[in-house]
């Protein structure tokens, strides 16, 4: 006997990408398309799922246009009359507060729950297989209640609880978590007495065992800010007697990466050589952030060589992080009789003499934009 | 510095050229156009220096099937070393040669040293080119040796801020200019002057922005914040709202129940009343039926035969009752009249004196007894007996007028008979069907009898009329019953839903009193509701309360923010440093200009006034590096109002200078490249001249394809280029010495 829970959270439904110029809209349907074959998958004739949960940011916005949200209770209706219920919570971009908040005017099929208390309190309790799941759920708003886990407890008595989240698990010290997005803590998690705790907020897969309660964040199924990378996972939980097992289906559509080529290790001396090695990572489906590092000894206009090889990818971003010119040419630039020596030799020297890193890296960023100027080709006569 | 011999392999169209220059005589290279001349100087930066580009290389690799190798020997810094590089594979061989000779003292280096790579190598290597020239760009070099064609016809200043920059695609002025063209781009909050004028400035446009958003991101803070506190006092109005119309609405059921409670007791009543009203009815009913029948009976029975009697019959029965009275007693009169004509007579006399007599005696008695006189009596008798007599005198009279009158009374009856006799018989044929001898008292009393029982049948089916059928009071009384019985268990049903009912179960009054006391409390309630209602609407209306007023999408804001905030960072950053780059650059040029300009005028006029014999003093040049020569003790001429040849001079006494200068060890040598070619012949003859006294002082090697120089130097070391292959070597020198 076990119940398997569909693990939906932070879809981001209508999410633009203006970075993306003509491939924008391209981008936002991809969610869509992400999500509605999530739902296809559920409500498939096999029955995979007993339940769907949405923890919250099931839209990017708390006002999307009508077409979206039509299609958002279509798929619903569609979970629903496979007798597959959902269970959903607004999240920090779709929150409730709102006045026009599309929790207000989704129409929801039955079978379908909105929880909306801003509390973390019970929710529908239902009969899966002759086992009873207790459900909670929380609609995000930290004006009523800034740490959701700190006051729960369960209600009644229930084969498996079951609690939808939108907020901020306190884990990893890098994560940059605002007092504002509902911060759960491990402790926490281990007290609630919680057989499963869907979260949402945090995009990557996350999964947190505590205590006999499982807390698992499914991550984005595509990518939407570059940190998001590589394959993107469908999360199908299985709930059973003193187990949960975690079942995640490769679900993305395009791919985001973020690479480096370092200009010294790679031996990278001209234009072409580069363009060679960004196009390495190209592709139909790549959205790619290349970073440049290391010292070029030659000059090249990022601008005019994104637009030569951007086409082959769907997305790419290049972070030109490279100095122009490496330690050596800088020691021979410095005992130049030229106003280029003289410049190299007085930045070095402020470079010495700065006392604060953001000082050091102005100088840094000055010697290598001064020194692009001094040979760059567009001032050939 | 100053090259001693140049051994060419294979470089380009050069192939196997090997040349010995002079120290500190005029180096003359010519040879025809084509000859290699370019190829030859390339090839001696190349040996040192290596080749920059890919390109380059294979466009230098030899023409003819010879090694791509060349060798170089020179003097620097008090030394003479040997370069050998193989272009093929990079290859570089230096050593340190002997005073004398070509015995190497040193090995300095020995390995690959391809500029276009990286490694400790190449570092070793360039570490040796540093302490040779001070630098290890290929171009700074071939830009301080090389004077290219036609130099001398362009501008001096330019070329030499270009020179003095660092031997790069700019001078410092271009490149000032692109950096503060950049920052303009950024912002116009910096101490430059910009090139263009510009309306959008990144960073300004960016600050703006962001105060627009972090005011729409507070807005929206409000507003959520607003609508949130509205949401609540809203959902508290509404709780309280939604109590008290739970309240009121129950209020208003128990009232309705109360008046339930009421109206089922006052239809039990009514029902109960209606109860004794059908038995009365019903009696009635039945009552009148029985007698309706009883009527019908009798009339069939014993009046049946007046059943088709007109109307009419009763008065003619009537009239002949009167009739035949009338007769009978007209017949009777009549017997009367006649019996008592045949007794009346008129009395007879003796009786008439009697009379009188009687009468006079009892007179005269009476009158003696009153006078007791004789006389009295007898006139007593006497007027008595007159008296007696009289009187039955008009006793008889009277009877003879009796009889007369009786006969006239018995004509009047009989004629009367006949006439009520005639009428009889009439009537009597018209009723006589009724009558068929019955007494016509018997008829009259029957028909009256029948008349009285139609009047009553027309009652009692009045009243038939009037009421329901029995059964049908039979049914309903059964209704009733039933209905009385369901208000019953209604009423039971209610008490035991509202247990407040209970004691008002009998009691109307108490009933009454209660359902006035919830009115009052439901009228209390409505105008709280109203009231509560009221807030509400005030709510509504405040700002962020009601209208369409919505914040902005929080999160979306705050990303927006944070991307414009590091996207400014980034600029700002990025502005910063070309502050700082704009800065260093011009305390490089003041730099540059205090320690070296100054020394370049210097070297550049002790050169010219060396060449000139004198006539030119000095050299100035001024913060734009616009030079002007001191001429005779009058300061300060512009360099363009000096003839071609003194200005041909002074260019390269100004570019041997700032070989030197920026060799900043000694100075390089001077490639000149046809630098002459387009001179008419005393401007030529003149420039060589200045050339000649230059060359004791820096190395000068001269390619040219004019044979004409030939003819007008005096002093030079001349090797020829591609006349008779480049089997050249130091057997072909020409010494010309005039």
């Amino acid at each position: 006997m076990s119940v398997r829970i569909l693990h939906l959270a932070d879809l981001h439904l209508g999410a633009a990408f203006p970075n993306m110029g003509e491939h924008g809209p391209e981008r936002t349907r991809d969610f869509l398309s992400a999500y509605l074959r999530a739902v296809d998958f559920a409500a498939g004739e096999a029955k995979p799922v007993d339940l769907v949960v949405i923890a919250g940011d099931l839209f990017d916005t708390h006002d999307p246009d009508e077409g979206l949200v039509f299609q958002v209770e279509t798929s619903l209706e569609k979970l629903t009359k496979a007798k597959v219920p959902v269970v959903l919570v607004p999240g920090t971009h779709d929150a409730y507060s709102y006045r026009r908040s599309v929790y207000r005017r989704l129409r929801l099929p039955e079978g379908a729950h909105l929880l909306s208390n801003p509390r973390l309190s019970p929710g529908p309790r239902l009969t899966i297989q002759d086992e009873t799941v207790q459900l909670y759920g929380i609609a995000y708003d930290p004006a009523v209640s800034a740490r959701p886990l700190s006051e729960f407890t369960r209600s009644g008595v229930a084969d498996y609880h079951v609690a939808v989240l939108h907020g901020a698990l306190q884990d990893n010290p890098s994560w940059k978590i605002r007092p504002s997005d509902l911060p759960i803590e491990r402790s926490e998690i281990a007290a609630s007495g919680l057989s499963y705790l869907a979260l949402g907020h945090y995009h990557n897969f996350v999964e947190v065992r505590e205590g006999g309660s499982v807390a698992v964040y499914p991550g984005t199924l595509e990518g939407r800010k570059f940190g998001e990378d590589g394959a993107r996972y469908l999360l199908v939980a299985t709930l059973s007697r003193g187990n949960v097992s975690l079942e995640r289906k490769p679900w993305n559509t395009r791919t985001l990466s973020q690479v480096s080529i370092d200009f010294t290790s790679a031996e990278i001396h001209d234009e072409r050589r580069l363009l060679d090695r960004i196009a390495a990572f190209a592709g139909d489906r790549e959205i790619v952030r290349v970073r440049l590092e290391g010292a070029a000894d030659f000059a090249y206009e990022s601008e005019r060589m994104d637009a030569s090889v951007r086409n082959r990818f769907f997305y790419l971003e290049v972070d030109d992080r490279t100095f122009l010119v490496d330690k050596a040419l800088l020691g021979q630039f410095q005992d130049e009789a030229t106003i280029r020596g003289a410049f190299v030799r007085r930045t070095l020297d402020r470079l010495a003499k700065a006392k604060t890193s953001q000082e050091k890296e102005t100088v840094t960023l000055a010697l290598r934009l001064g020194l692009a100027e001094f040979q760059n080709p567009r001032h050939a006569v | 510095m100053r090259f001693e011999r140049v051994t060419v392999e294979g470089f380009g169209p050069v192939v196997g050229f090997d040349v010995t220059f002079e120290p500190r005589r005029l180096n003359l290279v010519i040879g025809p156009n084509e000859a290699g001349k370019s190829s030859f100087a390339a090839a001696m930066v190349a040996t040192l220096f290596g080749v920059s580009s890919h390109e380059e290389e294979q466009r230098s690799k030899p023409w003819e099937n010879a090694r791509y190798r060349t060798t170089v020997i020179f003097e620097a810094q008090g030394g003479r070393f040997r370069v050998r590089r193989d272009f093929g594979t990079h290859e570089v061989h230096a050593e340190r040669l002997a005073p004398q000779g070509d015995q190497t003292e040193t090995v300095l280096f020995q390995g690959t040293a391809n500029p276009r790579g990286r490694g400790p190598e190449v570092e070793q290597y360039e570490t040796l080119l540093r302490g040779w020239f001070g630098f290890t760009d290929a171009r700074l070099f071939q830009e301080s040796c090389f004077v290219r064609e036609n130099v001398l016809e362009t501008k001096i200043s330019p070329e030499l801020r270009h020179l003095i920059s660092g031997a790069v695609e700019a001078d410092y002025q271009e490149i000032q200019n692109a950096l503060v063209d950049r920052l303009d781009v950024l912002t116009m909050e910096h101490p430059f002057a910009p090139g263009v004028k510009r309306n959008v400035r990144s960073i300004e446009k960016r600050l703006q922005n962001l105060e627009v958003l972090r005011g729409r991101l507070t807005r929206s803070e409000y507003v959520l914040r607003e609508l949130k506190s509205n949401f609540a006092e809203k959902s508290a109005a509404e709780a309280r709202i939604n109590e008290l119309k739970a309240d009121s609405s129950a209020k208003e059921k128990l009232l309705s129940d109360l008046e339930i409670l009421v109206r089922l007791r006052e239809d039990q009543k009514k029902l109960m009343k209606r109860g004794p009203e059908i038995g009365i009815e019903l009696t009635r009913s039945r009552r009148a039926r029985t007698r309706l029948q009883d009527i019908d009976r009798k009339v069939a029975e014993n009046l049946s035969y007046l059943a088709n009697a007109p109307e009419e019959v009763e008065s003619d029965l009537m009239r002949l009752e009167i009739l035949r009275a009338q007769r009978a007693r007209h017949v009777e009169r009549s017997e009367t009249e006649r019996k008592r004509l045949e007794e009346t007579h008129a009395p007879p006399f003796p009786l008439v004196l009697l009379m009188g007599l009687a009468v006079g005696a009892a007179l005269g008695f009476l009158g003696y007894a009153a006078s007791k006189s004789p006389i009295a009596a007898g006139i007593g008798g006497v007027l008595g007996a007159a008296a007696g007599m009289i009187a039955m005198r008009v006793f008889g009279q009277n009877a003879e007028r009796g009889k007369a009158l009786a006969e006239a009374k018995i004509r009047v009856a009989d004629d009367n008979i006949k006439t009520l006799k005639q009428e009889i018989e009439v009537i009597e044929i018209r009723v006589h069907p009724y009558l068929k001898g019955r007494p016509i008292e018997n008829v009259i009393a029957d028909l009256k009898q029948l008349r009285e029982l139609e009047q009553e049948r027309r009652e009692q089916a009045a009243v038939v009329q009037s009421l329901p059928i029995p059964e049908r009071l039979e049914a309903e009384a059964g209704e009733i019953d039933e209905a009385v019985n369901a208000l019953r268990a209604k009423e039971r049903f209610l008490v035991g839903q509202t247990p407040f009912l209970t004691p008002f179960k009998d009691d109307p009054v108490g009933a009454a009193e209660a359902s006035d006391r919830v009115k009052r409390e439901l009228t209390g309630l409505r105008t709280k509701i109203e009231a509560e209602q009221e807030s509400l609407d005030r709510l509504l209306r405040r700002p962020g309360g009601g209208g369409d007023a919505d914040a902005e999408n929080l999160e979306v804001l705050a990303e927006s923010i944070e991307d414009e905030e590091e996207a400014l960072l980034r600029e700002q950053r990025q502005r910063d440093a070309l502050v700082c780059a704009l800065e260093v650059l011009r305390e490089s040029v003041l730099d540059y200009q205090k320690e070296h300009v100054a020394r370049l005028a210097q070297a550049a006029g002790k050169s010219l006034s060396h060449i000139t014999k004198g006539r030119y003093k000095a050299v100035t040049l001024d913060a734009d590096l616009s030079p002007r020569v001191t001429l005779d003790g009058r300061s300060d001429v512009p360099l363009e109002s000096l003839s071609h040849g003194t200005r041909d001079a002074f260019y390269f006494c100004l570019r041997a200078s700032l070989a030197q200068e920026l060799a900043a060890r000694e100075p390089l040598p001077l490639v000149l490249d046809d630098p002459t070619s387009h001179f008419d012949e005393d401007r030529r003859g003149i420039l060589l001249g200045h050339l000649e006294d230059l060359a004791k002082d820096i190395q000068i090697i001269l390619l040219t394809h004019d044979r004409r120089v030939l003819n007008q130097i005096r002093e030079a070391h001349v090797l020829k280029i591609g006349t008779e292959g480049y089997a050249s070597d130091s057997a072909r020198k020409i010494d010309v010495r005039r």
